[in-house]
C-alpha cells in the first residue's frame, strides 16, 4: 500500500501545474485526514511486530511524499519567476532627466586656477569692478602722463571712478589692507574698450601675489611652472621673456610651446618698489612676485576655442561639450 | 608701439646679421617681442625689363606699343596703357603665364596688336604704398633679371612690439645698439655727413622743455630717394608723401628722430620754441586746437606754426608748390609732450616717439645726415644751418651688490654685471659695497636701482635664473568652494552655466523695465553696451533667443555674477528657464518649464547652503505675469518671476529668478544633530476647503504655529479648484506626519492635535474641514 503511494503521488504532481492543486494534493497525503496521518494514526492498533516493520517504512515514506511535494513548490515557484524574465522594453531608449546641465568654460578653468592657488597656499581675496583711477592706475606705478596708461583703453564711469582694467589693483587693496608677508589671488572680471576676435569688452582675470622679506624671481619662476603644468595636466615647455609692465620689476612675459609656436600666456615680475611705497609699505624689507592671467586665454588654449567672443554667446551646442563633470 | 623695420634695412646696417626667424627670435628675447611677416611671393616669371622703343598704337589713343629688353634674344612686344611709359624705362614685366592678384597674364591681341606680357606698377605687383603708374626702376638693375631674387622688393618685415619704456629703441640704430650689447656684432653707420655748411641763426628755444634745437634752409630740387629706400618705407608702414618728407621719415627710421619741415616761404624770421602761448592753430590733419599755458609751441615773429614734437600746422606745412623748405630738429621733454598729447588728444608718430623719449643727442646728429641725404640724391640744396649740441647732463644710479641676487635669487659674478652694463653704454664706477652706474643720455627708462637690475638680468637671460617654490603657510577657499559646489549642482540639475556681458544698453534698460540708477559709460565701445547692468535678465534672455533662433526649444540657464545697486556691487545667482522640460525624454515631450520648476532649482541652491524657512511672497509687478520675492528669516534674498507673454520664446513662457549670493552666505548655519525616533510615524490627511485665496504656505505655517504636540510636518499634496460651484472653492489637501521620539503615539493623542489644528484655522480664515 505504501509503495503504491509514492507511484500515486509522482502521477497526481506530474499532472498538477498550479500550486493551489500541489497544496490540495498535499493535504491529501499529509493533511489531517490525509493518508500518511491517517495510516501513523493506526500504528497504535497494530501488533508490535507489524510496529516494527510498518513504523519505519510509514516515516521514511512520509519524508520522500514532503520533499517530492516540496521539490513541486519549488518547480512552481521557478516556472513563474521564467514567466516574467520577459524584458518588453527598449533598453536603448534614452532615461528620463538626460537633459544634462554644462559648466561654463572659464568657470572651469577659473576654479581649476583658484584649486591649484588653493594648493599652494594662496589666500582668495576679491575687489571691486568698480574701481577708482588711484588703485587701477596711479597706485600700480601708472601715472597720468604714462603712456601705458592711453594703452589700457579704460572705460570711465565719472572723473574718478573706471571700470577696472585689470585685476592687479587688487594687489593694492591687499597691500593696505593686511601689508607684508602677503600670499593673495583674486580672479575676477575686467573691462577694456576692445572689440574683435581676440579682445572681447569684458574678460576675466586672474592676479596673484606673494610678499616676504625674500621672494625671489626664482620663485617667481617656480610658481608659473608648477601652475601651467597643472593647468594643461602635462609637463609644458614654458620659456620667460623681459617685458615691460609699470608695476613689476623685471617684468617678464611668459610663453608657452604649442605645436611650432610660442604663445603668451601670461604677464608677471617682481613687484616695483613704487608700488610697495604706494601702499606705505618699505620696500627694503618687502618684496615679491605678482603675475597676472587671461583665465579666458587659458580656457580657449585648453579646450581649443579659437574666437575669444564664441565664450560670450553662449551657444547650447558650445556650452553643452562641456560637461558637468568636467571639474 | 609696433615698430615694423623691413629685414632688407636691418642686413643693410647690421654686421654680421643672422637670418630672420634667429634675428627676431633674439630680439624677443631681450624684450623687444618680434614677429616676421612675409610679403606674399612674386611670380619668377616676372622679370625687369628695358623698354627699348615705344610706338603709339594704329587703332587705340591711350595704347603704347612698346619693345621690351628682358634679357632673351627678341625683345618682346609689349601693348601698354600707362601714359608714363618712356624708352629708356626699367620696368618690371609680367611675362606670359604670370599669374598676378587677379590677371592672368597670356599672349593676346590689344586692338589687332600682339602682347606678349604686361608693364607693371608695384601695386600689380602686390607692393602697397608705391606710386601709382608703372613701377620705374633705377638703373642698376639688368634685362632679365628675376625681380623677386631682388631682395629689398622680396625682404619680410620684422614687426616689433616696442615697449613703453624703450623709446630708445624705436629705430633701426637704437634697437641694433640694445642688440649688440646681447649677441655682439657691429652697426655700420654708412651714411656719411656733412657739416661744412654756412651758418646763420635760424632758431632757438625759450624753454627749458625743449633742447638742441637744430634747423636749415634749403631749395628743393628734382630728385628722390631711391626706389630700394621708397620700398623700406612703405614696409615700414610710412606713407610716402614727398621727396622732402621722406628724407625725414627715412632718417627718423634709421635714428628715432622726429623731424620737422616747413614751406620756409610760409615763415616769417626765425623760429623759436617756448611754452606758454595760447593761440588757434589749425593743424596739417585739418583740426583746429587751442594751445593751453602746457603745451611747447614753435613759432615764427607772427603766429604759431607747430604744435612741438606733434604736428605742424596747415599753413606752414609742405606742399607739391614749395620752392623752399625749412627744417626743424629738437629734443622735447617727455612729460611735457605726453601733458599735451594727453589734453589736446592727437596721434601722431612723432608725438608717440617724444612720449617715450627721444635721445637729446639725436636731433644734431640726424640734422646732418638729413643734409648729406637730400644733397647726395639731388632732393634739395643747402643753404644755411643752425645747430645746437646736447649738453650732456648725466645720471648716476647706486646698485647695492647684494641687491641682485636678493632679488632673483640667482648670484651673478660681479665681471658679468659690470660688463652687462658697459655694454648697455653705461660707466660703471666700483666700490667696497656699489657700484656707481651713470647711464646713457638715451636710457629715459633708467632711473633707480632696480631698473638696473633688471636690465643685468635682461641681458643676462631669464632662462639662467633657477626655478624653485618659496615655503608657505596652507590656506582654504571657503567662499570659493561653496560658489564652485552650487555651480556643480545646479548645472548636475540640468541647468547650463553662462557667461553674459555686465554691460547693457539703454534699449535693453527700457525693454526689460529695468528703472534702477546704475553707472554709464562715459567713452562707450558701441551703443549696446553703455550701462551697469542691476540685473542679469538682460543677458540670459539674450542668451535663449539667441539659442531660441537656432532652433533649440529648450532654454535652462544659470550665471554667477555682479550687478549693480548704483555703485554698489551685489553677486548673484541668475536662473532663466523657457521651453521644454525633457525635449528628448519619452513619455515627456510636451511638458513646459513652470513656476515650479525655477522655484525648485531656487530650493535647491537654499537647501544645499542648509537654508529650509523658505518663503515666497506674491507682490503684482506691472509687467509682469507673477513676480515673486524669495525670503529667508523674513528678509528677501532673491525673486522668481515669469515675464510679460512679451518675452514669450516660441510660445513658451520664460521665467527668471535670482538668488543674492552674500545674502544667503548670511543665512546659511552649522548642522547641529537632532535625535532620530524609533516610533512610527502616523500621517492624518485633512483637506481644507476655502472659498478665498488662502496660499498653501500661510496654511501650512498656521498649522505648524498651532503648537501641536509631536507634529514633525505638515505638507501640501494636492490642490483642487472645483471650477463647477460659482464661488470655485479651492481643496487643499494637506498631510500632517506626527511622531514622539519617545513612544508609540496613540489615536486618541492624535485626534486632539487634528482638532485643535482644524480649530485654529478655521478661526483664522474662511475655510471648512472636507
Amino acid at each position: 500500500m505504501i509503495d503504491s503511494w509514492i507511484e500515486s503521488l509522482k502521477v497526481s504532481l506530474n499532472q498538477s501545474i498550479t500550486s493551489h492543486e500541489v497544496d490540495q494534493i498535499k493535504s491529501q497525503y499529509l493533511g489531517k485526514k490525509g493518508l500518511v496521518t491517517a495510516a501513523l494514526k493506526d500504528l497504535k492498533n497494530l501488533s508490535n511486530d507489524d510496529k516494527r516493520v510498518i513504523g519505519p517504512k510509514l516515516n521514511i515514506a512520509k519524508n520522500e511524499i514532503a520533499s517530492l511535494i516540496t521539490e513541486k513548490y519549488t518547480q512552481i515557484k521557478q516556472a513563474q519567476f521564467d514567466a516574467k524574465m520577459v524584458c518588453d522594453y527598449d533598453v536603448t531608449l534614452v532615461g528620463r532627466n538626460q537633459w544634462n546641465g554644462s559648466r561654463h568654460p572659464i568657470s572651469i578653468a577659473k576654479q581649476q586656477l583658484s584649486y591649484f592657488m588653493e594648493q599652494f597656499g594662496f589666500h582668495s581675496k576679491d575687489g571691486p569692478e568698480i574701481e577708482t583711477e588711484e588703485y587701477n592706475f596711479d597706485a600700480l606705478n601708472i601715472p597720468l602722463d604714462h603712456p601705458a596708461r592711453q594703452d589700457h583703453d579704460t572705460f570711465y564711469l565719472d572723473g574718478s571712478r573706471l571700470l577696472r582694467t585689470h585685476t592687479s589693483p587688487v594687489q593694492i587693496r591687499c597691500l593696505k589692507n593686511s601689508g607684508s608677508p602677503l600670499r593673495v589671488f583674486s580672479c575676477g572680471r575686467v573691462y577694456r574698450s576692445d572689440f574683435d576676435a581676440t579682445h572681447t569688452p569684458m574678460f576675466h582675470q586672474m592676479e596673484a601675489l606673494s610678499l616676504s622679506e625674500n621672494v625671489t624671481f626664482s620663485h617667481l619662476k617656480g610658481i608659473v611652472h608648477q601652475l601651467l603644468n597643472a593647468f594643461f595636466e602635462r609637463d609644458i615647455e614654458i620659456r620667460f621673456r623681459p617685458a615691460y609692465f609699470p608695476f613689476t620689476e623685471p617684468s617678464a612675459e611668459v610663453d608657452i610651446r604649442w605645436g611650432d609656436k610660442w604663445l603668451e600666456v601670461m604677464g608677471c615680475g617682481m613687484v616695483h618698489p613704487n608700488v610697495v611705497v604706494n601702499a606705505g609699505l618699505d620696500p627694503e624689507s618687502t618684496q615679491g612676485y605678482a603675475f597676472g592671467v587671461g583665465i579666458d586665454r587659458l580656457a580657449m588654449l585648453k579646450f581649443g576655442i579659437d574666437d575669444l567672443r564664441s565664450m560670450f554667446e553662449n551657444n547650447q551646442d558650445m556650452l553643452k561639450q562641456f560637461y558637468a563633470g568636467l571639474v | 608701439m609696433i615698430l615694423r623695420l623691413p629685414y632688407s634695412l636691418i642686413q643693410e646696417f647690421l654686421q654680421p646679421c643672422s637670418g630672420v626667424v634667429a634675428l627676431s627670435d633674439n630680439m624677443t628675447q631681450i624684450g623687444h617681442e618680434c614677429a616676421v611677416v612675409y610679403p606674399s611671393p612674386i611670380d619668377k616669371n616676372v622679370v625687369v625689363g628695358h623698354v627699348v622703343t615705344v610706338k603709339n598704337h594704329d587703332n587705340a589713343d591711350k595704347l603704347k606699343v612698346c619693345e621690351v629688353d628682358v634679357g632673351l634674344d627678341d625683345v618682346l612686344q609689349i601693348v601698354c596703357g600707362c601714359p608714363s611709359v618712356r624708352p629708356g624705362m626699367i620696368v618690371p614685366v609680367a611675362q606670359v603665364g604670370v599669374k598676378l592678384s587677379n590677371i592672368n597674364i597670356k599672349r593676346s591681341k590689344l586692338r589687332g596688336v600682339v602682347s606678349e606680357g604686361m608693364l607693371c606698377s608695384a601695386k600689380e605687383l602686390g607692393l602697397e604704398g608705391h606710386d601709382a603708374g608703372l613701377m620705374s626702376l633705377p638703373n642698376s638693375f639688368y634685362p632679365g633679371q628675376i625681380f623677386a631674387n631682388i631682395d629689398v622688393f622680396t625682404s619680410p618685415v620684422l614687426e616689433f612690439d616696442i615697449t613703453p619704456n624703450r623709446g630708445d629703441c624705436l629705430s633701426v640704430f637704437g634697437l641694433l645698439r640694445d642688440y649688440v650689447a646681447k649677441y655682439g656684432g657691429q652697426i655700420n653707420h654708412k651714411i656719411k655727413r656733412k657739416d661744412d655748411f654756412p651758418h646763420q641763426m635760424l632758431a632757438r628755444s625759450e624753454t627749458d622743455k625743449a633742447d638742441s634745437f637744430c634747423a636749415a634752409k634749403l631749395i628743393i630740387s628734382s630728385g628722390q630717394l631711391p626706389i630700394e629706400k621708397r620700398h623700406q618705407l612703405t614696409q615700414a608702414g610710412i606713407k610716402l608723401i614727398s621727396p622732402v618728407v621722406d628724407v625725414l621719415h627715412y632718417v627718423m627710421l634709421l635714428y628715432g628722430q622726429p623731424m620737422h619741415a616747413y614751406d620756409a616761404d610760409q615763415l616769417k624770421g626765425s623760429l623759436r620754441a617756448l611754452q606758454g602761448l595760447k593761440r588757434e592753430v589749425v593743424l596739417i590733419d585739418g583740426q583746429t586746437i587751442h594751445t593751453d599755458s602746457s603745451d611747447i609751441v614753435i613759432c615764427d615773429d607772427e603766429s604759431v606754426v607747430s604744435l612741438a614734437g606733434i604736428m605742424g600746422s596747415s599753413e606752414t606745412m609742405v606742399s607739391p608748390n614749395s620752392k623752399n623748405i625749412f627744417l626743424e630738429a629738437c629734443y622735447f621733454d617727455p612729460s611735457a609732450i605726453t601733458v599735451t598729447n594727453r589734453l589736446q588728444k592727437i596721434q601722431s608718430d612723432a608725438a608717440m616717439r617724444y612720449e617715450r623719449g627721444v635721445d637729446p643727442s639725436l636731433a644734431h646728429e640726424a640734422i646732418f645726415v638729413v643734409l648729406a641725404l637730400m644733397q647726395s640724391y639731388d632732393i634739395a640744396s643747402v643753404v644755411c644751418v643752425d645747430v645746437c649740441e646736447y649738453k650732456p647732463n648725466a645720471t648716476t644710479i647706486k646698485l647695492r651688490k647684494d641687491q641682485i641676487s636678493k632679488k632673483l635669487g640667482v648670484d651673478i659674478p660681479s665681471e658679468t654685471v659690470v660688463n652687462i652694463l658697459t655694454k648697455l653704454h653705461c660707466l660703471v664706477d666700483n666700490d667696497s659695497t656699489c657700484w656707481h652706474v651713470t647711464v646713457p643720455q638715451f636710457r629715459f627708462d633708467l632711473k633707480q636701482e632696480i631698473d638696473l637690475i633688471e636690465e643685468v638680468v635682461r641681458l643676462y637671460g631669464y632662462d639662467q635664473i633657477s626655478v624653485e617654490i618659496e615655503s608657505f603657510k596652507p590656506s582654504n577657499l571657503i567662499r570659493e568652494n561653496k560658489l564652485f559646489r552650487l555651480s556643480q549642482f545646479l548645472s548636475a540639475s540640468g541647468l547650463q552655466e553662462v557667461v553674459t556681458y555686465s554691460l547693457i544698453s539703454q534699449d535693453e534698460k527700457k525693454y526689460f523695465g529695468l528703472k534702477k540708477d546704475t553707472p554709464e559709460i562715459l567713452n562707450p565701445i558701441n551703443n549696446q553696451m553703455t550701462h551697469l547692468r542691476e540685473s542679469m535678465l538682460p543677458g540670459l534672455y539674450k542668451v535663449a533667443k539667441y539659442n531660441s533662433a537656432r532652433q533649440k526649444n529648450s532654454h535652462r540657464y544659470f550665471e554667477f555674477a555682479r550687478v549693480f545697486d548704483g555703485f554698489h556691487e551685489v553677486e548673484k545667482f541668475a536662473i532663466l528657464l523657457s521651453g521644454l522640460r525633457e525635449p528628448t525624454a519619452i513619455g515627456s515631450q510636451g511638458l513646459s518649464f513652470n513656476y515650479f520648476d525655477i522655484q525648485a532649482h531656487l530650493l535647491m541652491i537654499l537647501n544645499t547652503c542648509g537654508i529650509y524657512e523658505v518663503s515666497f511672497k506674491q507682490c503684482p509687478v506691472p509687467g509682469y505675469v507673477s513676480f515673486v520675492d524669495v525670503c529667508v528669516a523674513g528678509k528677501q534674498v532673491g525673486m522668481i518671476a515669469q515675464l510679460h507673454p512679451k518675452f514669450d520664446l516660441s510660445d513658451q513662457s520664460v521665467f527668471y529668478a535670482e538668488l543674492n549670493y552674500n545674502e544667503i552666505l548670511k543665512h546659511t548655519s552649522a548642522v547641529l544633530y537632532k535625535e532620530v525616533s524609533s516610533h512610527p510615524e502616523i500621517h492624518r490627511d485633512i483637506t481644507w476647503i476655502s472659498e478665498g485665496d488662502l496660499m498653501s504656505e500661510k496654511l501650512l505655517k498656521e498649522i505648524i504655529n498651532c503648537g501641536l504636540k509631536h507634529l514633525k510636518d505638515a505638507y501640501v499634496f494636492d490642490i483642487f479648484h472645483n471650477k463647477s460651484v460659482d464661488t470655485g472653492a479651492c481643496h487643499i489637501s494637506t498631510r500632517l506626519v506626527f511622531q514622539s521620539i519617545e513612544k508609540t503615539l496613540t489615536d486618541k493623542e492624535i485626534d486632539q492635535s487634528l482638532k485643535q489644528a482644524i480649530d485654529h484655522v478655521c478661526k483664522l480664515n474662511k475655510v471648512k474641514v472636507g
